[in-house]
């Protein structure tokens, strides 16, 4: 198996799959492993059913590789067909409990993008998440213990666990967010 | 520079991760999505890449007995692979073919029951079926003056690519 940088963009994992590279491929699925198995979950499908969106997406994936190779936001894509999946089997499972038509009906009107808000959400987090797994230390452990552990460490505890004066703390918080929010754009994220 | 808003969403986004939303798919799942890597593009037809070596070239050494050196203008190969059951051969001939093409000549053996050899030089592609005696032909191939790759697909599955092939003197 070849290796490759742990950053390299999806374009390049994408070509590399186009020349039969398996292990760009199982870059590729490592990467958004989390996106394509959440998005089921969170539309409220069992742990069997996402298992089934989840290769679903995979193979759909595999045949578009040619399709997606120029496409700007791979996780739009990804997030978007899961979506998709998602919704039909939540709906023939709704359908198999409620068998009247009225029912059915209702069912349609009442529609499975209520979900939407909630999963947009989480295509946030994943791509935060991604940009916090690239980001590189020391604004890793600087923004995880600043915005996620709870409560915060005080910024002496931060700067004595870092090995930072205090004082530089405020600036590298700034340097560290700038940074989150390119990589953050980068892995196909927006701002709510 | 990134807007204080833009940052103060980034900080809600950071503070909101820590609810851990996302779920890591079962082992089962992951493996059973990365097998179908398995049928990708050049995985698909299951091809075992054998490496070949250049066992003389007509342009760096002086005439081999009973191998007919390249004559002006035309640069004699033979690569050779030792990955299969027997020795494989192929036997390349370059020449110039006018004032920016070459021509390709060449022939594997033992021959192969089928395949294809293409010569790519950058986007240029040339492709030409082996015929019955593993032999094929490529005319005027614009390479561009770069050295140009050879990929040849054999149909037991085996794929050999042989890399910046040396060009005849003057293309």
């Amino acid at each position: 198996m070849r290796t490759r940088p742990r950053e390299a963009d999806d374009r390049e994992l994408v070509r590399a799959c186009l020349r039969g590279d398996e292990g760009a491929w199982d870059a590729l699925i490592e990467r958004y492993r989390r996106l394509m198995y959440s998005i089921p979950l969170q539309a409220g499908l069992s742990s069997e059913l996402a298992d089934e969106v989840f290769q679903h997406v995979a193979l759909k994936l595999l045949e578009s590789l040619d399709q997606v190779k120029d496409a700007k936001s791979l996780p739009k894509w990804i997030a978007t067909c899961a979506r998709r999946e998602s919704w039909r089997l939540a709906k023939a499972e709704r359908r198999a409990a409620h068998e009247s038509v009225d029912e059915q009906a209702d069912l349609e009107d009442e529609g499975l993008e209520a979900h939407d808000d909630a999963l947009a959400r989480l295509e946030r987090e994943h791509a935060l998440t991604l940009a916090l797994e690239e980001i590189g230390e020391p604004c890793e452990s600087l923004l995880r213990a600043l915005y996620m552990e709870d409560p915060p460490p005080a910024y002496q505890e931060l700067a004595a666990r870092l090995g930072k004066p205090v004082g530089s703390l405020g600036p590298t918080r700034a340097r560290c967010l700038k940074k989150l929010g390119g990589l953050y754009e980068r892995h196909g994220g927006d701002v709510p | 520079m990134r807007s204080k808003k833009t940052e103060r969403e980034l900080e809600a986004l950071l503070r909101g991760l820590s609810g851990g939303r996302l779920s890591e798919p079962p082992a089962g799942t992951l493996r059973r999505a990365k097998a179908l890597g398995a049928q990708l593009p050049g995985a698909a037809a299951g091809l075992v890449e054998w490496v070949a070596s250049l066992v003389f070239d007509s342009g760096a050494e002086p005439a081999l007995a009973g191998v007919r050196s390249g004559e002006a203008g035309e640069r004699r190969l033979l690569y050779r692979n030792e990955q299969g059951d027997e020795p494989c051969e192929i036997d390349l001939r370059l020449r110039r073919a006018g004032a920016t093409s070459i021509e390709l000549m060449g022939q594997i053996l033992p021959v192969p029951t089928g395949g294809r050899a293409t010569l790519v030089a950058g986007e240029r592609r040339r492709e030409a079926r082996l015929g019955e005696d593993g032999d094929f032909v490529i005319r005027r191939f614009g390479a561009g003056g770069t050295e140009p790759r050879l990929e040849i697909e054999l149909e037991q599955g085996v794929r050999i690519i042989l890399e910046a092939l040396p060009l005849p003197e003057g293309s």
